[in-house]
């Protein structure tokens, strides 16, 4: 069934868009939109077969992008060229730049992944997902403050790895 | 490029792969969000593309109506805490003093008096913690709505502008007919018998109720001259309660001589099988004992390293 395949998928993109404007209910909203939005495309194209991930994923990126505009006008409508935030706008029209950040995003979350259970769970819950501590502690069955100590110390561990595959502040390599 | 610019905008792979291996939807509210989904697909298909405005306005306030349920929630449950605390102290706490008081003119040594009275005080710690701390949390949800008795045999609607003014909507309101508290008054009064003054004032300024002429987005009870009102979704996710998970509890006394106690709760909202603590300052005030200070105790402090408090 389309829904339970890929409502963690789509829960995921709309969370990440969505982390730093809005709340759980925005993104749970998103989530509803986005598959309302899906069930009538494939009313629309019933010829549609196979793998429907990037159709999906298309259809979540845009509900998200629309949800933050609407939650954050200000900070959407006025971008300084300067701002990091205006290379990815732009990244939206360049493959090449489109496939680099790709790249990226996997070797950040292959860096995550060697960190180990439970800290990067913990990484993917706070920076991914927008998560808080104590929502994290829920997940993991852990107490408030050691996820916070986990958290910190993760991130100490994920700097130097990050750091160590050409990844800064400054740029990646 | 910061360190937390690397988390933002995932591109669909990662997003599939954080699913896979980190997922966060538990089965009932898949399910939910399913239903969810299914609404507005069906509620689609029966209006057709006139929809597409009409969500697009729901879209827009929808948040805003949530941010402030969450805040009237969170009001209610200081407020209920503080009024079920209140309760129990105004018909308990001046029983030791009483005492003190009978004992005194039998007693030619101040001395005894002294000792009887410290033993009435230890003695009670235990049944001033859990009487408070029950009735907290029974006030709790009545001052959030979720537990008043009400008349559902009519519903009153308001019609509600947004704060930019653009916006107009509904919310459809019960009126209030609990037998406890006749008026709001009578249940700010009992929000006052658990709550010291400062915490009650607290509790009841984040409360989101209004008078009936200053009803706005954030308002879920108002009131009038002929009674009070209570919003129906408020209302009507009454089953939905927070419990105490520990039957005995302990009261211990500090160096100030504060009733000290920590009791565990199930926060439906956040996993129904996972306990969280809430720690209690009760004080003797010169209305008797009154709960004066309320920790959740699982939000720690980090201590080390450069922690942002809010990084989402």
């Amino acid at each position: 069934m389309l829904f339970d395949e890929y409502c963690g998928y789509v829960y995921a993109i709309c969370a990440n868009k969505l982390k730093n404007c809005g709340t759980k209910e925005d993104m749970e909203e998103c989530l509803s939109d986005t598959f309302a939005a899906a069930f009538r495309y494939l009313d629309r194209c019933k010829d549609v077969e196979g793998d429907l991930r990037g159709i999906v994923g298309t259809i979540a990126k845009r509900t998200a992008i629309s949800c933050f505009r609407r939650l954050s006008p200000k900070s959407d409508t006025t971008v300084s060229i300067d701002s990091d935030s205006f290379g990815e706008i732009a990244s939206d029209n360049s493959v090449e730049e489109s496939a680099e950040r790709s790249l990226l995003n996997e070797t950040v979350l292959n860096i995550i992944n060697s960190l180990g259970e439970p800290d990067s769970a913990i990484i993917v819950y706070f920076y991914y997902y927008g998560m808080k501590t104590r929502q994290i502690a829920s997940i993991l069955k852990m107490s408030d403050t050691a996820v916070l100590k986990r958290l910190s110390r993760s991130r100490k561990k994920l700097k130097k790895l990050l750091s160590e595959a050409g990844i800064t502040e400054e740029g990646y390599t | 490029m910061r360190f937390d610019d690397l988390f933002n905008d995932i591109d669909n792979n990662t997003a599939y792969r954080l699913s896979e291996k980190y997922p966060v939807l538990k089965d009932d509210r898949k399910e939910r969000l399913y239903a969810m989904s299914k609404r507005k697909y069906d509620m689609n298909d029966v209006f057709g593309d006139k929809l597409n405005d009409v969500s697009g306005v729901e879209k827009y306030r929808r948040p805003k109506w949530y941010k402030s349920a969450s805040i009237a929630a969170a009001a209610v449950l200081l407020v209920g805490g503080i009024g079920g605390s209140m309760a129990f102290i105004s018909r308990n706490a001046n029983v030791p003093s009483t005492e003190v008081e009978e004992i005194v003119p039998e007693t030619t040594e101040a001395e005894e008096v002294t000792e009887e009275s410290t033993e009435a005080e230890e003695v009670d710690a235990d049944a001033i913690a859990k009487e408070l701390t029950d009735a907290w949390m029974e006030c709790l949800f009545d001052i959030l709505g979720r537990t008043l008795e009400v008349d559902r045999s009519s519903i009153v609607t308001k019609t509600i502008t947004t704060s930019d003014g653009e916006d107009e909507f509904t919310r459809d309101f019960y009126r209030v007919t609990d037998p406890r508290y006749p008026t709001w008054e009578d249940l700010e009064k009992y929000c006052y018998e658990i709550c010291d003054a400062e915490l009650g004032k607290t509790v009841l300024d984040a409360c989101a109720c209004a008078k009936e002429e200053d009803i706005d987005y954030s308002t879920f009870i108002y009131t009038t001259d002929e009674g009070y009102y209570v919003n129906t979704k408020t209302c009507d996710i009454g089953d939905k309660l927070y419990k105490w998970l520990d039957d005995e509890v302990k009261g211990e006394f500090d160096e100030n001589g504060n009733i000290i106690t920590t009791r565990s709760i199930i926060d439906l909202d956040i996993d129904p099988d996972h306990p969280f603590k809430t720690k209690f300052t009760i004080t003797n005030t010169a209305d008797g004992w009154r709960i004066s200070k309320v920790d959740e105790e699982f939000y720690g402090i980090p201590e080390n390293d450069n922690y942002e408090e809010n990084i989402q």
